[in-house]
């Protein structure tokens, strides 16, 4: 009996063992399938939200000709900014031509003033020869004035050379210069017998003398348009400068410029 | 702002006075050489210097040396204008304290340009 009652105790003991851990198994369970609902809940929250992230087919259409339209705008505003970028750099060069053509009339007027302000000979030769020096660059030159007889150009002043000789009408490039009136150039280089440059001075058509250059200062390596416009210039008023000089002179310095000799000279000829 | 030109050719002194003129409120006095500058230098103030070199009486360096001995006027910034366009001539105008040197035939637009630099005028 006391065996039996033993068996009996024991298999109590089991079965409350056995069925204490089930009922503790099927709480886990219990909580475990409450957590998984929750994070089901939570995804599918989730994917709700991405859901409605993702933009619809129509959207995205949208989206696709915002991004072409933008592109487009992008490439005009480039095109723009390149046309802007190229007008800038046309008016930056036509500034600075402005500035050449500006600076180029300074010059021309400077030394027509000078040239036709001198009094005397000798300054008139003085401003030719300044603007030779300044305003050409010039290193080596001469002033060549007509001898009617023999038909000789003689040196009148000189630069940088010693005593320039007389040369015959029609002989050489200052003689040819000094028979045709027509000026020659050629490149600035170094300095030989014939000279670089030789513009004829002129009264008119008459040609009454020469100005040859032989050589250059050693910065000046072109002749730039500025330079051709004053042997133009040259050319034209440095004869009449010296005329009216030697006018002046003539008068034992008193002006040639009096009322009596323009009224005479205005009266009209029968 | 004053500049002072001093060049013994009206010729050329007018032509740097031209390019000059180019710079609005700068006002001009001209001096025939270095020591017409020198008196002029003393009797008001001036903010430049444009000077050639090969002048009588007192030549351009005489005058920049002058300048540069004078502690009421070595603050000036000079300009050297020449005929010598050699580098060493350049190193000597420079070394004897011009700021910058011009080599003739002058350009105004190349004068103007160095005296607005100096002038720190854009």
């Amino acid at each position: 009996m006391g065996d039996s009652d033993d068996l009996v105790a024991k298999q109590k003991e089991f079965l409350d063992a056995f069925f204490k851990k089930g009922a503790e198994f099927a709480e886990e369970l219990l909580r475990e399938n409450e957590k998984l609902r929750f994070r089901v809940v939570k995804l599918e929250e989730q994917v709700a939200e991405q859901a409605r992230a993702i933009p619809s087919a129509a959207t995205l259409k949208e989206l696709v000709e915002k991004i072409h339209s933008l592109e487009k705008e992008r490439d005009t505003l480039l095109g723009r900014f390149s046309e802007v970028e190229t007008e800038g750099r046309e008016y930056a060069e036509r500034y600075s031509e402005i500035e050449r053509e500006n600076a180029s009339l300074a010059s021309l007027y400077v030394a027509t003033y000078q040239i036709h302000s001198a009094h005397d000979p000798r300054q008139v030769l003085r401003t030719l020869h300044e603007i030779l020096l300044n305003f050409v660059g010039a290193k080596t030159f001469a002033v060549y004035v007509l001898d009617d007889e023999p038909r000789l150009l003689r040196p009148l002043t000189a630069e940088g050379m010693d005593g320039a000789g007389a040369v015959p009408l029609g002989e050489g490039i200052i003689g040819r210069v000094g028979e045709t009136g027509r000026g020659y150039y050629s490149e600035v280089g170094p300095a030989g017998p014939e000279p670089r440059v030789c513009i004829p001075l002129q009264l008119k058509e008459r040609i009454v003398g020469v100005v040859a250059i032989w050589d250059f200062l050693i910065q000046k390596t072109e002749l730039l348009e500025g330079d051709f416009e004053l042997f133009d210039l040259l050319v034209a008023q440095a004869a009449s400068a010296l005329e009216a000089a030697c006018l002046a002179a003539g008068a034992g310095g008193a002006s040639p410029l009096r009322y009596d000799t323009l009224a005479g000279l205005l009266e009209p000829r029968e | 702002m004053t500049a002072l030109v001093v060049e013994d050719s009206p010729t050329m002194r007018q032509l740097v006075v031209f390019a000059l003129r180019r710079i609005r409120g700068l006002a001009i006095v001209e001096a025939e050489d270095g020591v017409d500058a020198l008196k002029k230098l003393q009797s008001q103030t001036f903010d430049i210097v444009i000077t050639d070199i090969n002048m009588p009486i007192m030549d351009g360096l005489k005058l920049v040396h002058r300048i540069r001995g004078d502690d009421a006027l070595k603050h000036i910034p000079v300009v050297i204008i020449t005929t010598e366009g050699g580098s060493e001539d350049r190193a000597r105008a420079l070394a004897l304290g011009a700021n910058a040197y011009i080599t003739k035939p002058i350009q105004g637009p190349h004068v103007l340009a160095t005296v607005k630099e100096l002038l720190r005028i854009p």
